[in-house]
């Protein structure tokens, strides 16, 4: 998977938690085996519902875990070894995250400036350079000076949002991790914050990694997409290929649940199920990821693999 | 001009079972008076689904919890009525209330583990209700069972004797579905029921809920900010903003045919599957209902606001029988106005997917 | 609620004038702006704690209580240890008072010969006030007498003890301020060191947990198992009687608290976001624990040692009065009550004053720091 376009490559990578005492030791396969690759100024998108492990794949790609095994490559180099100081000042200087909260994500004692100057400040810039650059991001938020020296409490969910991406924006990362940056808003709020991430993205040459569980919201800003279900990634595609061709049973539960805005058709809609049991027999053959068509990628047996390419009239 | 024409009447010859109006409830807060609901009317009529669409603070919860008589203690009605029944539910005491709530009104709660006593095994939650009214435990498990199988719980028997905590999200929502039931209610009010549930449970849930309409002529009185979940769940619809509705009509007038720019706003702020197109926005956001602004509530945040809307509260205007908004576009002498391309667009588009079920 | 026809509107709506209908410019692309001003969090939570009375009415009792402990000593006229014992357990006489009968120094004595009455070399000139009872005991006439203490016991005119003096002779109000000085000296030296070596403990633990955080569990637990008594008796003989064996005495066990409850913040708050998100900018672990986590604890750990401090005043007075506290003839509140107490049926002021005043303390340190506790709650930000 050494593609020259890829900027993040994500191998086989697995974070498990073992949870309970020495007695009856637990483990959870949070990330279990899960591989895709990342290219320069995309949207990656990462869907799944909770607890399927994207939140943990974002996290431990940043490096607020470390990965039980498997390897991540940020732009050719490895940073899923060990951790120093080098490693984490590269990490800092390369990726940022954005946080699904707004309340929880801003700490509650510091001003705004504080919040947004904070990583320059470790870099060591002067305090007045780094009070212009906190104004000069806050105006690209469509925040003012004014408000730089307040506190989170004063701003509604959307204005703290903007403030999030306003730190994450300010150290000009390479890679940003969206961890649900809307679904904690109102829908009137999360257009601001979506039309918001377009244009610093596309201003800046921003490589973005969205992990949502709205996938109409994922369709519309993620150039492909990834699915991720109990901690596997079942299926890779660019979004509209995903959309029309879903051949994963999951993928097709997970589309057909969407509610959409259409009452004629919402109401005659059919809902498919999706149980891995009836869906998958897996006693004979293994599963694994396969490329359907190009760039398609979907988890599967190899007889699985033939029936999703004959559905799609390849042979 | 009758004052209360239609709101009253029954729209096509159904019977309006409960009916709310003028209602107004403030809340006392550090800083003021909170105006949640200021001067909102709806009809619910039997055997439809009423689904009331806002933001957070849109004063939609609150007019359901005084509906309930659920008002937190620093909330006071200030003004109009709830009639049920015969009864205005705003001056009823609290033990009739306690009635009303077991019986006739069922409620299901966005939350289904506060909703649950943790330390209470479900099935005695269910017989809970159903020995209230006088049935015997014997057979109050029984009919426990049979609420647990209609809700679609898989080995109830096993079940029953479980904990809350034994459950996933979807089946404690539908536990607490079954409680709902078990009071045997003529209308259900379900408070954002699936938000804090995934996309493949949400929908096997508002599956659920139109069943049990269906199979027992329930009312249902939905609460959401989700217009894919109202599309599917909705007979008629009403868009409340700043605490009051801004319009109401039936399911495919507000989403084919908007009228109020909130609405517009609204429909057009969500992608969809098939968005491209850059994505509308609402500006700003919503005002402090300490203070309340002068004229239209939404006039600061509307671009498509005309001079009158700062100045004056603009009434409700009639476009059909069941179609309403309250937006001074539509006085006879406000210019024309279209609604966002992209929305024109979408609707479009929404009616061509209809063409092809 | 009206609704009204496009195509029937009443005279008033329909005859709005044009210009009304006009578009308006509405540049709705800004924010809304502020209408308050800026306030931090000390300011938030200082302006919550001014607007509950209690607090403010608490605050004042205690800082009254302080500057008193530093000036009554030098302001009697009296040293906490000058005895005299011609004017021992003297009742208490405050000027002004006296006039209407209360603090005014007399006393009852019982059982009196009536013919020593007259004797002026036993009862001076004038200090017998009132005799209250005749009545004879066998074939003695007895009489019970209300006298002028101070004059009985020959104490000069205009010479006052507004508490009365103890069994040596000494002021009860020099010692009793002076008692306070020194207990809440001990409270504040104890609460203090309890709160730092509290603070780095727990925050070592809960920022790090793990097998750090097990092991330091349980290093405290076992500190915990120490009976304290025994400890100070320790610090006594190894150091002596005195306030330093004190305070360490009342630090052994008194950190693990303030320990478990810092160490329990840290889990509540090093997995919220904003820690994350500031791991995730490199912020180096000393500042996640100082600027961003410790903070936020503050509230708690303010209103902890608010708490500790009537708790450590008490303690100490709980071991000077059972023999443990600091050396006579230095006074502490303690020690006053313990001396106090072996007269309370006869003198009873001499356990009064003292009383009142550990009372006062404890009920004001208490909702102090219950109107602290929800100034700085962080869910009432904002709050007036």
């Amino acid at each position: 998977m050494s593609d020259p376009r890829n900027i993040l490559e994500v191998e086989h990578l697995c974070q498990y938690f073992t949870t309970g005492s020495r007695g009856k030791r637990m483990t959870v396969r949070a990330v279990d085996d899960v591989s895709f690759s990342v290219r320069a100024a995309e949207t990656f998108g990462l869907v799944g519902e909770s607890g399927c492990g994207k939140t943990t794949t974002g996290r431990t790609i940043i490096r607020l875990y470390d990965p039980t095994s498997g390897t991540v490559r940020f732009d050719g180099r490895e940073i899923s070894g060990k951790m120093n100081r080098e490693l984490s000042a590269y990490l800092a200087k390369n990726m940022a995250m954005i946080f699904q909260d707004p309340i929880e994500s801003l700490n509650p004692r510091m001003t705004i400036e504080e919040i947004i100057g904070e990583g320059l400040m470790l870099r060591g810039m002067s305090r007045s350079e780094v009070h212009q650059a906190v104004i000069d991001m806050l105006h690209k938020v469509g925040l003012t000076e004014e408000h730089a020296t307040r506190y989170p409490h004063e701003f509604s969910g959307g204005q703290r949002q903007r403030i999030g991406i306003a730190r994450a924006m300010i150290l000009k990362p390479r890679l940003i991790i969206a961890d649900e940056p809307v679904s904690a808003l109102d829908v009137s709020i999360q257009a601001q914050v979506i039309n918001l991430l377009n244009d610093l993205q596309s201003e800046m040459g921003l490589t973005i990694l969205f992990i949502a569980h709205n996938l109409s919201v994922v369709k519309y800003f993620s150039d492909r997409i990834g699915v991720m279900y109990y901690g596997k990634m079942v299926e890779i595609a660019p979004s509209r290929e995903l959309y029309e061709h879903p051949l994963h049973p999951y993928t097709r539960a997970l589309l057909s649940a969407i509610p959409q805005p259409n009452p004629l058709t919402e109401r005659h809609r059919q809902r498919i199920d999706y149980i891995p049991e009836r869906d998958h027999d897996y006693s004979k053959e293994r599963p694994e990821m396969r490329e359907v068509t190009p760039d398609h990628f979907v988890y599967c047996s190899s007889s699985e693999f033939r029936r999703f390419q004959s559905e799609l009239g390849i042979s | 001009m009758s004052e209360q024409s239609s709101l009253s009447q029954p729209s096509n010859g159904q019977e309006c079972v409960l009916s709310v109006r003028d209602l107004s409830v403030s809340f006392r807060a550090y800083g003021g008076i909170v105006r949640a609901v200021r001067g909102v009317s709806f009809d619910l009529h039997r055997g439809e689904t009423l689904a009331i669409v806002g933001e957070s603070g849109s004063g939609k919860s609150v007019s359901i919890k005084s509906v309930m008589g659920i008002l937190p203690s620093n909330a006071s009605v200030d003004g109009g009525e709830i009639l049920y029944d015969g009864m205005d539910l705003t001056k009823v005491d609290e033990a009739k209330m306690h009635e009303i709530r077991g019986h006739r009104i069922g409620l299901i709660f966005q939350d289904p583990l506060s909703a649950l006593n943790p330390i209470m095994r479900v099935g005695k939650q269910i017989m809970e209700v159903l020995e209230k009214r006088g049935i015997g435990r014997k057979e109050a498990r029984e009919r426990a069972l049979s609420l647990m199988q209609d809700v679609g719980i898989p080995e109830a028997e096993k079940r029953i004797d479980q904990y809350p905590f034994q459950f996933s999200g979807g089946m404690r929502q539908r536990i607490v579905i079954a409680i709902a039931l078990a009071g045997d209610p003529e209308i259900l009010i379900c408070d954002e029921p699936t938000t804090a549930l995934d996309v493949t449970v949400q929908a096997k849930i508002l599956e659920l809920i139109n069943q049990i309409k269906e199979k027992r002529h329930l009312s249902v009185l939905f609460i959401t900010h989700d217009l894919g979940v109202v599309a599917q769940m909705a007979d008629r619809i009403a868009v409340m903003y700043a605490g009051r509705i801004v319009e109401t009509g039936t399911s495919e007038e507000i989403f084919f045919d908007p009228r109020h720019p909130y609405t517009w706003a609204l429909l057009s702020s969500m992608p969809d599957l098939e968005t491209y197109e850059r994505l509308e926005t609402i500006p700003g956001t919503p005002p402090n209902m300490i203070y309340p602004p002068k004229g239209d509530a939404f006039a600061a945040r509307n671009r498509y606001a005309l001079k009158i809307d700062f100045e004056r509260e603009p009434p409700m205007f009639r476009i059909t029988d069941t179609h309403m908004a309250a937006t001074w576009l539509l006085h006879p002498k406000a210019p024309h106005m279209e609604m966002p391309v992209s929305l024109a667009h979408r609707i479009d588009r929404m009616k061509e997917a209809a063409k092809h079920v | 609620m009206t609704v009204y026809d496009r195509n029937d509107l009443p005279e008033e709506l329909l005859n709005l004038p044009d210009s009304e209908f006009e578009k308006a410019e509405n540049d709705c692309s800004t924010d809304e702006r502020f209408k308050t001003e800026p306030i931090g969090f000390y300011q938030d939570a200082l302006r919550r704690l001014f607007h509950n009375r209690l607090s403010v009415i608490s605050l004042c009792a205690i800082l009254i209580i302080i500057v008193l402990s530093v000036a009554v000593p030098n302001m009697t006229g009296y040293g906490y240890t000058q005895q005299n014992v011609k004017q021992k357990n003297l009742p208490s006489k405050m000027p002004g008072l006296e006039q209407l009968g209360i603090f005014d120094g007399t006393r009852i004595l019982t059982n009196i010969k009536k013919s020593s009455i007259n004797d002026p070399k036993r009862y001076p000139e004038g200090c017998v006030l009132e005799i209250l009872r005749e009545y004879k005991a066998g074939r003695q006439e007895v009489v019970d007498v209300k006298v002028d203490y101070y004059r009985y016991c020959g104490v000069p005119e205009g010479e006052y003890h507004w508490m009365g003096t103890d069994y040596l002779g000494r002021d009860i109000m020099t010692r009793l301020f002076k008692g306070t000085r020194i207990s809440l000296l001990i409270a504040a030296l104890s609460v203090l060191t309890n709160l730092i070596i509290g603070i780095i403990y727990g925050s070592i633990a809960g920022y790090y947990g793990g097998r750090v955080d097990m092991f330091l569990t349980h290093l405290a637990e076992v500190l915990d198992g120490l009976p304290y008594i025994v400890v100070t008796i320790l610090f006594m003989l190894w150091l002596g009687s005195g306030m330093l064996s004190i305070v360490l005495a009342l630090t052994v066990t008194g950190w693990i608290g303030t320990a478990r409850l810092t160490r329990a913040q840290f889990y509540r708050y090093k997995h919220r976001e904003y820690v994350l998100a500031a791991r995730t900018l490199g912020v180096p672990d000393r500042k996640l624990i100082f600027r961003h986590i410790l903070p936020n604890t503050v509230g708690p750990l303010i209103t902890r040692a608010m708490i500790a401090v009537p708790g450590a005043i008490f303690s100490e007075s709980f071991l000077a009065y059972i023999g443990l506290g600091i050396k006579p003839p230095e006074p502490s509140i303690g020690i006053l009550l313990s001396e106090g107490q072996k007269m309370l049926l006869q003198y009873p002021n001499q356990t009064f004053f003292p009383a009142l005043l550990i009372s006062i303390q404890m009920i004001a340190f208490n909702m102090l720091s219950n109107g602290l506790r929800d100034a700085m709650d962080p869910s009432r930000r904002g709050e007036d």
